[in-house]
């Protein structure tokens, strides 16, 4: 009995690797580093965690979860409240949705599969910014953001994929 | 196959059931996501309030997360000043004998400014006071400019103020939380700051585009302006103390003139956020006896008769 309990609670934590990371992820990059731009990798770390545990552990993050992150990024950095909660939550629904394709396969395909859906999700993010401040966002920033966010695709999922033993049970 | 069928019966009833399920709660959030967008768009200070609120909570662990980046900042800085120091101390000395030649000049001026104002009793800016703040955030993304600060409400920070560094403006609050506020830099889209040319005195407004250089709009048709003079705070709107230096005009393109800022964004550290108000608090405390809260923000609002340094 002790024991299920135990199992229960270990398995709860399981549960809450991958969201916890994705929110470290995102609050590290918006550290006073000094660097110029350095914060723009958090809504890009937060989009490569949301589609890299959306193929390879979905159960692990829920749509719900994709929409805290985003509100995450949203609130922090004050920008249209809401709008990244939209895009991860599509970005989720997508790559769950093909992980048979992305999942299993070479990581060149997984990799290709992030250049898509992110390249998607940038003109959503786009196209409802946009709207929301009511003029034709410069798109130059967000083209560069997606560039760099699938160079660092690799880097970055090596270190999710690090993380992963951590979901499973002993 | 070796599961029997009684569960896969089941399950052939309940993944449709799921997948529905599933699928419901997924457009229950982008449902929520598109709401809170429109929200954001009609109820703009609603909004607000409850993401004030949300980085309340996340400030702390800013906070915390952010004092070892910013001491390894410092360790960097140190050693890349002993290995300057021979250069910068060169540097420094032919600074120093710069300077003394316009210590003399100021001191000059001073005197001359005090005598004439004696003769002539103008109505003084009232001093600014201060609040020093740390940044504990960088949180400028795609669409806004900001920076968390550590200081909020209980420190005496309030909307609308002059967020500054050394070097010059850096923006202004924008959100005040308990014990956080949120800076919006001079570059953002949203961002207008009353100026003006130095020496030649025309008025503008500073409006931030997103990009390094803000540029300079409703400037005077006549006003000419030439690239490397200084642009300085107007004081108009009685919101930011008139003088405090803002940039030097960097270009002109197509008759509009872009500021390059005085700040450097990568060394955004620690701020001054200034507590200024329009009117001097003792013609306040003239006209309306015993308030000494300098917090008290009945001046600003458009009552208080334009003063200063106009001419």
């Amino acid at each position: 009995m002790e024991s299920s309990l135990a199992n229960k609670a270990a398995n709860f934590v399981r549960a809450g690797v991958p969201i916890s990371i994705s929110a470290i992820l995102v609050l590290a990059a918006m550290l006073p580093y000094g660097l110029p731009k350095s914060s723009l990798a958090a809504p890009v770390l937060a989009l490569i965690s949301v589609y890299y545990w959306s193929v390879f552990r979905p159960e692990l993050m829920p749509a719900g979860a994709a929409f805290l992150l985003g509100l995450l990024v949203d609130v922090l950095s004050g920008g249209p409240p809401g709008l990244n909660a939209l895009v991860l939550i599509l970005v989720h629904w997508a790559a769950a949705g093909q992980r048979r394709t992305l999942a299993g396969k070479s990581f060149a395909v997984s990799w290709l599969g992030y250049l898509l859906i992110a390249a998607g999700a940038a003109v959503i993010n786009w196209f409802f910014a946009s709207l929301f401040h009511t003029t034709a966002i410069e798109s130059v920033p967000l083209v560069v953001s997606h560039a760099i966010g699938t160079a660092a695709y690799p880097l970055v999922a090596l270190f999710l994929a690090r993380m992963q033993p951590l979901t499973q049970p002993g | 196959m070796a599961k029997g069928p009684r569960l896969s019966s089941l399950s052939r009833v309940a993944a449709p059931a799921r997948g529905m399920a599933q699928r419901f709660g997924l457009l229950l959030l982008m449902t929520i996501a598109v709401a809170l967008l429109i929200l954001g768009k009609t109820h703009g200070d609603a909004i607000r309030q409850l993401r004030v609120m949300a980085v309340e909570a996340v400030a702390p662990v800013l906070e915390v997360l952010s004092a070892p980046v910013i001491s390894a900042r410092h360790a960097i800085a140190e050693i890349e000043q002993f290995w300057n120091t021979g250069r910068e101390n060169q540097a420094l000395r032919e600074k120093v004998a710069r300077l003394a030649k316009w210590q003399t000049i100021a001191r000059n001026l001073e005197q001359e400014n005090a005598s004439l104002r004696a003769l002539l009793k103008p109505a003084r800016d009232p001093a600014p006071h201060f609040i020093s703040a740390r940044v504990i955030g960088d949180t400028s993304g795609l669409f806004v400019q900001s920076a968390l600060l550590n200081a909020g409400r209980r420190d005496g920070v309030e909307r609308g103020q002059a967020v500054t560094t050394g070097q010059g403006l850096a923006g202004r609050v924008v959100e005040v939380g308990q014990h956080s506020a949120r800076l919006l830099l001079l570059t953002d889209l949203n961002s207008r700051v009353p100026v003006t040319i130095e020496h030649s005195r025309h008025r503008a407004i500073l409006a931030g585009d997103n990009s390094a250089r803000p540029r300079l709009t409703f400037l005077a048709a006549n006003a000419k302006v030439n690239p490397g003079e200084r642009v300085v705070t107007s004081g108009h709107a009685g919101v930011f103390p008139p003088g405090l230096p803002v940039g030097i005009v960097s270009s002109i393109t197509d008759g509009e003139a872009h500021i390059q800022p005085y700040v450097e964004w990568a060394r955004l550290e620690y701020v001054t956020i200034l507590r200024y108000r329009a009117v001097p608090m003792r013609d306040i405390g003239l006209r309306r006896e015993g308030i000494a809260d300098p917090a008290d923000s009945t001046a600003i609002d458009g009552t208080a008769p334009v003063i200063g340094t106009d001419r």
